[in-house]
């Protein structure tokens, strides 16, 4: 009998539960990473992304459940066990008073590190992330995309293993939305990154695991559609009166897969589903039969349609 | 006291980097100058009982600005946040911001002694009664500070924190006033006791008794462990 051995994981949140008063925040959330994993965390306005990454770093406790880092729990009372992990808040707070390189010391000698180690570690980050010609200069009036930067640098500051970042890409302009992407791809190397976010563009091109947060319970997204062999998903924008002639004519095309209505407004819906190659063009010559169609794609489909099909809002089956 | 050093030395400098140390040490040093020598070339006292007097109600006003924004400016700006992830612990948050002010009010009335070297060099003074009297008035600031942190601490306002706090330091201060309210009650000494007012007749006189040091060390200490708990349940 051979047995496999699960890898053991880097960082863990194991059965987390949080209730604010009556209103339960996080359910039961278990997460697992690995080094070089870098896991989006997705999740509706309120879902809670913030409280679990603040209960991540150790800033509040859960009401049940516990978060461990190499096997040993991460404790809001226990700051020592904080060393190795690297957080930026939401809105990027920093010290708006002191210079960079003053503020990134006094983050570097909060970690326990003697002035020479506090030094290099300075240096270091003020190299990866271009930080030298404003190292000098009061961070109060620095840019916003200067600010995340030095957020960003002060997460990283200790070398920690896992870095979480809320919501890093915030506000950005399109210019240093792509300069922070860079930023938390060098971050992430060998070590577990979590990052809470609204864009999923920003999803797909950094993250190797997706995550939703949806009435306090992680559900996993897949990255890619794995698809059945001889199948192809389909993306139609339609025009049609009645969504109930629309769910006849689809019923009549395949019974047996999922299929995803979403109402655009003005008499238009958007279709998604999984066909058969052969139904495909059943579907198309329907469709134009009625002159119902207006555009179709054919391949995997975004994240976004994956995302919608999990929250279920507008599917039938 | 995992990672004292590194708020203390935080706290220090951001009164400096800030005008918040000069402005409010030179408007401290201004005023109790302007007083002191107000007192010596019309009451022609060899003594500081009026300087100190002067001094307890300008710190009374002075430090509750310095207090407010102890927490109350981080909860706003979303620092708390960040200093409550690093690797410290509570009690040294609020001991490192707690010494740091400390260090400052010890400044303020440090310079204030000049006006010693000036009764010195044009009297004989009882120097005993005068050193008394800072420490005393050392204390007081002591107990204004550490309730003005604790206020800070519950207030996410800076305007709110200020005015809490001097509200509540002038409760303290005039609470012996309530004694004629109940002229029949056992309370009156618990007012007493606890007044500023009446502690502070003491200290001006250079004398600290045993009890009014226990009473503000002992303030110091409740104000500065509530605080710790404020910021403890937080994390809740």
């Amino acid at each position: 009998m051979q047995i496999e051995k699960k890898a053991e994981a880097l960082f863990e949140i194991k059965g987390v539960k949080k209730r604010f008063g009556r209103y339960s925040v996080l359910e039961c959330v278990n997460l697992s990473i690995q080094p070089g994993e870098i896991v989006g965390l997705l999740g509706p306005n309120g879902s809670g992304k913030t409280t679990t990454l603040r209960i991540a770093a150790g800033f509040g406790w859960p009401d049940h459940g516990q978060v461990l880092l190499n096997g040993c729990p991460i404790s809001p009372d226990q700051p020592k066990s904080r060393r190795s992990i690297g957080y930026l808040p939401e809105r990027s707070p920093v010290y708006d008073s002191f210079r960079v390189a003053r503020y990134l010391l006094f983050v570097a000698s909060a970690h326990n590190m003697d002035r020479v180690r506090a030094s290099d570690a300075v240096e270091y980050v003020l190299d990866a992330f271009d930080l030298n010609v404003v190292k000098n200069r009061t961070i109060g009036y620095l840019s916003k995309g200067y600010k995340q930067r030095i957020g960003l640098a002060q997460a990283l500051i200790s070398k920690p293993k896992v870095l979480l970042l809320d919501e890093p890409t915030n506000g950005l302009d399109p210019k240093q939305l792509i300069e922070a992407r860079r930023m938390i791809k060098l971050a992430a190397q060998d070590r577990a990154v979590v990052f809470s976010t609204h864009i999923m563009q920003e999803i797909e091109v950094l993250c190797t695991r997706v995550v939703y947060l949806d009435k306090g319970i992680l559900h996993p997204v897949p990255l890619k559609r794995s698809l059945p062999t001889g199948c192809v998903f389909i993306k139609a924008d339609v025009l049609c009166r009645e969504i109930d002639t629309l769910y006849k004519l689809l019923s009549s095309l395949s019974s047996d897969s999922k299929v995803t209505i979403l109402s655009l407004g003005e008499e238009k819906f958007t279709i998604s589903m999984t066909i058969t190659k052969e139904k495909q063009s059943d579907l198309v010559s329907t469709f134009s039969k009625y002159s119902l169609l207006e555009s179709l794609q054919v391949d995997g489909g975004s994240l976004e349609d994956r995302l919608i099909e999990l929250i279920g809002e507008g599917s039938k089956k | 006291m995992i990672g004292f050093w590194s708020v203390f030395k935080r706290e220090s400098e951001h009164y400096f980097v800030t005008p918040i140390a000069y402005i409010v040490i030179s408007i401290f040093w201004l005023s109790s100058g302007f007083f002191f020598s107000f007192n010596q070339l019309f009451v022609s006292a060899i003594d500081m009982v009026s300087a100190f007097h002067n001094m307890s109600l300008l710190l009374m006003l002075m430090i509750p600005l310095l207090t407010m924004r102890s927490f109350a400016e981080e909860k706003q700006a979303g620092t708390l946040e960040l200093l409550m992830t690093l690797p410290i612990g509570d009690g040294a948050i609020i001991l490192a911001k707690y010494l740091s002010l400390m260090m400052l009010i010890f400044f303020m009335l440090l310079g204030s002694s000049v006006a010693v070297i000036v009764l010195v060099y044009f009297g004989e003074p009882d120097l005993g009664p005068i050193i008394g009297g800072y420490a005393g008035i050392f204390l007081l600031a002591s107990s204004f500070s550490a309730i003005g942190l604790l206020i800070s601490s519950l207030s996410a306002n800076q305007v709110v924190a200020a005015t809490a706090t001097w509200s509540l330091l002038l409760c303290l201060w005039f609470i012996d006033y309530a004694s004629a309210l109940f002229p029949e009650s056992n309370l009156i000494s618990l007012f007493q006791h606890i007044s500023f007012s009446v502690q502070y007749l003491d200290i001006i006189r250079g004398v600290i008794t045993g009890g009014g040091f226990i009473y503000f060390f002992g303030l110091v200490l409740f104000c500065l462990v509530s605080a710790t708990q404020v910021l403890r349940m937080k994390r809740f």
